[in-house]
C-alpha cells in the first residue's frame, strides 16, 4: 500500500456534514492518537479531539482491498464547516498524512486494479455531467468494458490463430487460412464497430453537447425561437459585457440533445468600433458553432446578400430554418420550416436529430463509447476490420494476420487492461505445432 | 584484454567468432573439441522465423549461414508461395561436415584460441580475473561469455533413469552450475528433447513420400560462395494407430508422465506423448525422416521426440509404415537443465549486477540453434564493446527477429523455453530475411565484422535495387509503350496509362508477366553478385501491393509505442517514488526498464502504473537535467 492521503470528498461549503477521506497504508497507526478504528464496513460514531478542538462524528473504515481505492480507505462525516475540515485536513498532515493531488484518489484505484481505464474515464463523466443525458451517458458507461469488447476479441482469436499458425507452421502442418471463410464469419464483427462508431458520434453529442449559432436579420424570430429552445429549463443566460448586446448564451436539453445556444445580434456591417468588436466575437461564435440556424421569415424569403455573405465560410454546417411558418408559404430543399411563436418545431428537432444521431433515438446511443480517444480508436477498428474484408483473395496470410494482430492491439489499447503479446498463448493453444 | 566464450555450441560459435572477426583476443572453451558445432537435436537450421535469425546473424558477420551453406544437403524456402516477409530458409546439415566445418571455421580465425577443458569457477577480484577449469588450469580474461547450452547440471531422462549427462553419453557441467546459483542468480529448471535416430539400411524408403528440396538450393549467407555439395532429399511418414497405442499404452513409462521430470518444455516442440495426450482428437502426426549425414548411416525422425523407455522407441518406431525393421541406433531422450531467468540481463544480455559475464542460449531459457546462435552473436558483439568502453548494442522490435527474441527475453521472460515465431514480431512486414543485409548495414558497420569488400557488395545491390524502384515508378505503361502488350497479355485494357509500379500492384500480373515488364528496364537482369532477378522481383511486387499495409501497420505499432520514445534514466531511482505500489516498484527494480515502452510490457504493470511513472519522469525531467550520450543501435 501507498503513503497516506487524504482529502475532502466533499465541497468545502457550509453544509450539514462534510466528508474526509484518508487512503494508504498504515492508517491504524498514524491515525492511533485519534481514535481506534472500527469494525469494518460498520457506521460508528466517534469522538475525536485534537489541538483543542472537539468533534464528534460518524467514521467508515474500508480495509483493503474492498474499498475505492483498493487500499485501507477511512471516511469521516464531519459538522460541514469548512474551518473545522480545514484543520481537521491540517491534523491529518501533522500526522503525516498528506493532502491528495487532483485526481490521486481514482489514480489509485485504477493502480490497484479497482477500475478500467474505460470506466475511470466514464467515472470522470459522471462526476462532471452537467445535463440529463450527459448523467444517463456517463452512468450507462460506468460498466466499464462493454460486452462488445470481449465478443470481438472472441471473434478475432481463432482467426488470429489460424492466419498465425498458417504463417509459421502452414508448410510443415499443412494449416491454411480460408480468407472467404474469415471474410464470412468477420462480417458481423465488421458491422458491430460500423453500429458502435454511430452510436458513439451520437454519444459524443450527448456528451459533448451540441453548440448551435442563431442567425438571421433583426426581424426574423431570433429570440422567439431561443426562448423557445432554452424553455424554461435555460440553465445560464448571460450577457456579454463590454459590447452592445452581441451574444447571447444558454444551455438547455433540447429534442433530446444537450443544447448550447447562441444567439447573435449583430451582422452588420458598421463603422462603429465598439460593435465592430461585437462582429468579430460573432465571428468566434459562428467558427466554433457545431451547427449555424439561419433564421429567414418565411413569408419574406428574399436573401440578406450581408448575411449569406458572412456564413459563406461556414456553408457544411449553416441549416436554413423559415420561420413564421402559420403566415403561409413552404421551406425548399434542406430547409426546415418551423413556427417559433406558435412553438411548432417539429421540423427543426427532426432535422438536429438526423444531423447528430442520426438514425438514432438518443437513448439509443447511452452507453456507447464518447471521448475522443474511444472514438478513434474504435474509427481505427473499423477501418482496420474493412481492409480485412476487402482483402483479395490471393492476398497471403501474413498480410491478413498483421491487420488481425493490429485490431486486437487497438482492442488492448482500448481498454487498457492487456497487452497485444499476451494473444499469443490464447491463439496457439488450439493446435499441436511444432516437430 | 581478453575474452572467454564458454561452450562451444551454436551460440558459443557465435559469439566467438564475432569477438575475434571483431579484433578482441578470445578463447573459446569446450569441454571437447570433436563437438564444437554439434546438432543435439535435429540435423536442421532455419525455417520461418528461425531462418531470418540466421540472415540477420550473417548479415552482421555471423557464422551459422556460411557453415550451413558449406555442409548443407537439403535445402528449401518455406512460405515460397507467401509474400517476401515471412520466407524462411530452412536446410538439412549434415551433423557430421558442420561440426567440422565449424571446428575449421573458428581454426582459421585469427586472434581465436580454442581450449578443451571444463570451466570450474571463475574468479574475481573485484573485476573479473579469468576462469579455473577443473583440470586445475588458469585462464585468465576480463570478460567471459557464457553458453552452457543443456549442460549445467544436465540429466538426460529415459523412461524411469536419470543420467547425469550434459548430452548424451557426455559430462554435465556441475562445478559452474554450483557458483552460477551461488552468485544469487534466479535459476530454472527446463527440459527438451530428442528423437530416436535410425539405421539407415533398415528403413523400406519406398513406402515413404519424398520431399525434394528447392530444385536450385538458395544460400543463406550473403556473402558465401554458395552451394556444392550434394543434394538429398527427405521424407515424410505418418504415425498409426500402432504408435498411439504404443504411447498410450506406456505413458507411465516416459520420464515425464512418470513424474521424473521437474523441468518445463517446449511448447512449439511438443514430445510424441504431450502430442497423443494434448491433441486427442488428432489420429495421426507427421515425422519427417531426415538424413544425419552423408558420411554415416544416421537418420533422424523429427517430430518424434520422447523420453519413453527403449523398448517402447522401437516399439514406436516399428509402428511406422516403412520402419517395421527398423534399428534405432541412438534413443531418443529428454534433458533437464539449470537455466537463470533472463529478467537478471541487461538489454545487452549482461548479468545485471555481475561483473563482465555474458549470458548466451539455452542457459537464457531459449530453445534452438538459430535463437542460441542470435544470442550469441550479441553477447559476443557487446562483450567486446563492453572491453573497449562502449555502449552496448540493442536491436530494435523493428530491426530484426534478434532485436524482438532479446527484448522479449530481458523485459518479459519466458516461463517455458523461447522458440523463434513470426508471430512474435509485431513488425512482421518489416522484417523479410531477405533484406536483412540492407536493414542492418549501418549496424554491421558498426559491429566491424564484415570486410570492406562484404559491405561493399550489399551496398552495390542496395544502389541497384534503389535505381530499378526509382525506374518502376518512373517507367510509362500505355498501349503504344513496350509494356503495352505485356499488359493487355494481362488482360488489362489501358484507358489513360499508368506507371509500371502501378501495373505491377494488378493481380493480374503474375510473377511470368512481371519478369517479361521488369526485363525491359535497363539493367534489371544483368548479372551481378547477389542479384537474383526472380528474387527482387517478388521483394518488388510485395513492396507495392502491400505497402499500405505496412504503412498501417507500422502507424498503429507508433501509437501503441509512443512510449518507447521516453528513456528512462539509468539514475532514476524507482525506490523513493510516491504513487507507485510495491509490487510495481520491486517489478521495475527487476527488470530495470531503460524505455517507457519496456517499462509497459513487463507482465503485470498496469497501463495507469506507466501513465504515472511517465508523469513521475516528467516531473524529474524539469527538476534535473538527464544524463546525455546514451545510444541505441
Amino acid at each position: 500500500m501507498l503513503e497516506p492521503i487524504c482529502a475532502p470528498a466533499t465541497p468545502l461549503l457550509p453544509s450539514a456534514i462534510a466528508v474526509v477521506r484518508v487512503s494508504g497504508g498504515g492508517l491504524a497507526v498514524r491515525l492511533g492518537t485519534l481514535l481506534e478504528l472500527p469494525e469494518a464496513r460498520r457506521a460508528a460514531l466517534k469522538e475525536l479531539a485534537w489541538d483543542g478542538y472537539r468533534e464528534r462524528c460518524l467514521v467508515l473504515y474500508f480495509p483493503a482491498p474492498h474499498s475505492y481505492t483498493g487500499e485501507d480507505l477511512v471516511e469521516f462525516q464531519l459538522h460541514g464547516n469548512p474551518l473545522l475540515v480545514r484543520r481537521f485536513l491540517e491534523h491529518l498532515g501533522s500526522l503525516g498524512i498528506r493532502l491528495a493531488e487532483p485526481g490521486e484518489f481514482t489514480r489509485r484505484a485504477l493502480l490497484n486494479g479497482k477500475q478500467g481505464l474505460l470506466e475511470a474515464e466514464a467515472l470522470r463523466d459522471l462526476v462532471t455531467a452537467a445535463t440529463d443525458t450527459q448523467l444517463r451517458q456517463a452512468q450507462a458507461r460506468a460498466g466499464g468494458t462493454p460486452p462488445w469488447v470481449a465478443q470481438a476479441r472472441a471473434a478475432l482469436t481463432p482467426w488470429m490463430a489460424r492466419a498465425e499458425a498458417s504463417v509459421d507452421y502452414g508448410e510443415d502442418e499443412g494449416i491454411t487460412l480460408d480468407l472467404d471463410a474469415m471474410t464470412a464469419d468477420l462480417r458481423r464483427l465488421a458491422e458491430l464497430f460500423h453500429v458502435e462508431q454511430a452510436r458513439a458520434a451520437g454519444a459524443r453529442w450527448l456528451r459533448d453537447g451540441v453548440r448551435i449559432a442563431l442567425v438571421g436579420r433583426p426581424n426574423a424570430g431570433k429570440s422567439t425561437l431561443f426562448n423557445a429552445l432554452a424553455g424554461q429549463e435555460r440553465a445560464i443566460v448571460t450577457e456579454v459585457p463590454g459590447t452592445t448586446r452581441d451574444v447571447l448564451e444558454a444551455r438547455a436539453p433540447w429534442a433530446g440533445l444537450p443544447l448550447f445556444l447562441f444567439d447573435t445580434a449583430g451582422l452588420r456591417r458598421t463603422d462603429d468600433p465598439v460593435e465592430r468588436l461585437g462582429i468579430a466575437r460573432v465571428r468566434e461564435v459562428l467558427e466554433q458553432a457545431d451547427i449555424i440556424l439561419h433564421l429567414v421569415p418565411l413569408p419574406d424569403p428574399a436573401p440578406d446578400p450581408e448575411i449569406i455573405d458572412r456564413l459563406a465560410p461556414f456553408a457544411g454546417k449553416v441549416l436554413t430554418v423559415r420561420n413564421q411558418a402559420d403566415l403561409g408559404g413552404s421551406a425548399t430543399g434542406d430547409e426546415v420550416c418551423v413556427s417559433a411563436a406558435a412553438g411548432d418545431l417539429d421540423q427543426l428537432a427532426g432535422a438536429l436529430r438526423q444531423r447528430f444521431l442520426g438514425p438514432l433515438a438518443p437513448d439509443a446511443c447511452l452507453g456507447a463509447l464518447d471521448t475522443r480517444r474511444q472514438r478513434e480508436l474504435l474509427d481505427e477498428l473499423a477501418v482496420q476490420m474493412d481492409l480485412l474484408l476487402a482483402l483479395d483473395a490471393g492476398t497471403p496470410p501474413e498480410v491478413p494476420a498483421s491487420l488481425l494482430q493490429g485490431a486486437w492491439g487497438l482492442l488492448a489499447r482500448l481498454t487498457g487492461e492487456d497487452r497485444a503479446e499476451s494473444s499469443l498463448d490464447q491463439v496457439f493453444s488450439g493446435f499441436c505445432l511444432g516437430k | 584484454m581478453h575474452l572467454i566464450v564458454i561452450g562451444g555450441g551454436h551460440a558459443g560459435i557465435e559469439a566467438a567468432n564475432i569477438a575475434a572477426r571483431m579484433g578482441m583476443a578470445t578463447t573459446l572453451l569446450t569441454m571437447n573439441l570433436d563437438q564444437i558445432g554439434q546438432m543435439s537435436c535435429n540435423p536442421s537450421i532455419g525455417g520461418v522465423g528461425k531462418g531470418h535469425m540466421v540472415r540477420e546473424l550473417d548479415a552482421l558477420g555471423g557464422a551459422m549461414g556460411r557453415l550451413t551453406d558449406a555442409t548443407g544437403i537439403h535445402f528449401r524456402i518455406l512460405n515460397a508461395s507467401r509474400g517476401v516477409a515471412v520466407r524462411g530458409p530452412r536446410a538439412q546439415a549434415d551433423r557430421v561436415r558442420y561440426r567440422i566445418a565449424a571446428r575449421n571455421h573458428l581454426e582459421n580465425i585469427p586472434g581465436l584460441r580454442l581450449v578443451q577443458g571444463m570451466a570450474a569457477e571463475l574468479k574475481w577480484d573485484g573485476a573479473l580475473r579469468g576462469v579455473e577449469l577443473v583440470d586445475g588450469s588458469f585462464l585468465p580474461c576480463d570478460a567471459v561469455v557464457i553458453t552452457s547450452g543443456t549442460f549445467l547440471n544436465g540429466k538426460v531422462l529415459i523412461g524411469e533413469r536419470k543420467l547425469d549427462s550434459g548430452r548424451a553419453g557426455e559430462p554435465p557441467s556441475t562445478h559452474l552450475a554450483q557458483q552460477l546459483r551461488s552468485l544469487g542468480l534466479r535459476c530454472r529448471r527446463l527440459k527438451t528433447g530428442t528423437s530416436p535416430r535410425v539405421n539407415r539400411a533398415t528403413i523400406d524408403f519406398t513406402r515413404l513420400e519424398v520431399q525434394w528440396g528447392d530444385p536450385v538450393p538458395r544460400p543463406f549467407s550473403f556473402f558465401g560462395g554458395g552451394i556444392h555439395q550434394p543434394q538429398v532429399p527427405c521424407h515424410i511418414v505418418h504415425t498409426t494407430p500402432g504408435t498411439e497405442r504404443a504411447v498410450r499404452e506406456n505413458l507411465g513409462r516416459s520420464s515425464m508422465y512418470g513424474g521424473h521430470v521437474e523441468g518445463v518444455g517446449p511448447r512449439y516442440c511438443p514430445s510424441i506423448e504431450d502430442k497423443f495426450v494434448k491433441f486427442p482428437d488428432k489420429t495421426s502426426h507427421q515425422i519427417f525422416v531426415e538424413p544425419d549425414s552423408l558420411e554415416t548411416q544416421e537418420i533422424y525422425l523429427a517430430g518424434l521426440s520422447t523420453s519413453m523407455p527403449v523398448d517402447v522407441q522401437v516399439r514406436m518406431v516399428q509402428s511406422l509404415p516403412g520402419f517395421e525393421r527398423a534399428e534405432i541406433l541412438r534413443p531418443g531422450y529428454a534433458i533437464e537443465y539449470d537455466s537463470f531467468d533472463p529478467l537478471q540481463l541487461t538489454r545487452g544480455l549482461q548479468v545485471a549486477g555481475v561483473e563482465g559475464v555474458w549470458f548466451a542460449g539455452q542457459i537464457n531459457g531459449t530453445t534452438g540453434y538459430e535463437e542460441a546462435a542470435g544470442q550469441g552473436l550479441m553477447a559476443g558483439v557487446n562483450a567486446v564493446r563492453w572491453l573497449r568502453g562502449q555502449e552496448p548494442l540493442v536491436l530494435g522490435r523493428d530491426q530484426a527477429y534478434i532485436g524482438v527474441m532479446v527484448d522479449d527475453l530481458v523485459t518479459k521472460g519466458t516461463d517455458e523455453p523461447y522458440r523463434m515465431l513470426t508471430a512474435r514480431a509485431e513488425h512482421r512486414l518489416a522484417l523479410a530475411c531477405d533484406l536483412a543485409d540492407a536493414r542492418l548495414l549501418s549496424v554491421a558497420r558498426d559491429v566491424g565484422a564484415l570486410t570492406a569488400a562484404e559491405l561493399g557488395g550489399v551496398e552495390a545491390r542496395l544502389e541497384r535495387r534503389e535505381r530499378l524502384r526509382g525506374q518502376c515508378a518512373e517507367a510509362w505503361v500505355a498501349p503504344t509503350s513496350p509494356f503495352g502488350p505485356i499488359a493487355a497479355q494481362a488482360g488489362l485494357t489501358l484507358a489513360s496509362g499508368m506507371t509500371l509500379a502501378d501495373l505491377l500492384k494488378r493481380q493480374q500480373m503474375t510473377p511470368e508477366l512481371a519478369d517479361d515488364a521488369l526485363a525491359l528496364l535497363e539493367g534489371w537482369n544483368s548479372p551481378q553478385e547477389g542479384w537474383d532477378p526472380a528474387w527482387e522481383r517478388d521483394i518488388l511486387l510485395f513492396e507495392v501491393r502491400y505497402r499500405d499495409f505496412h504503412e498501417r501497420e507500422t502507424r498503429l505499432l507508433e501509437g501503441q509505442r509512443a512510449w518507447d520514445h521516453v528513456r528512462i534514466p539509468v539514475d532514476f531511482r524507482v525506490e523513493h517514488l510516491p504513487g507507485l505500489s510495491n509490487e510495481v516498484k520491486e517489478k521495475l527494480q527487476r527488470h530495470r526498464p531503460e524505455t517507457l515502452g519496456q517499462a509497459s510490457r513487463i507482465p503485470g504493470i498496469t497501463p495507469a502504473a506507466v501513465t504515472l511513472l511517465h508523469l513521475l519522469l516528467e516531473k524529474g525531467r524539469h527538476q534535473q537535467p538527464l544524463p546525455t550520450g546514451r545510444t541505441e543501435g
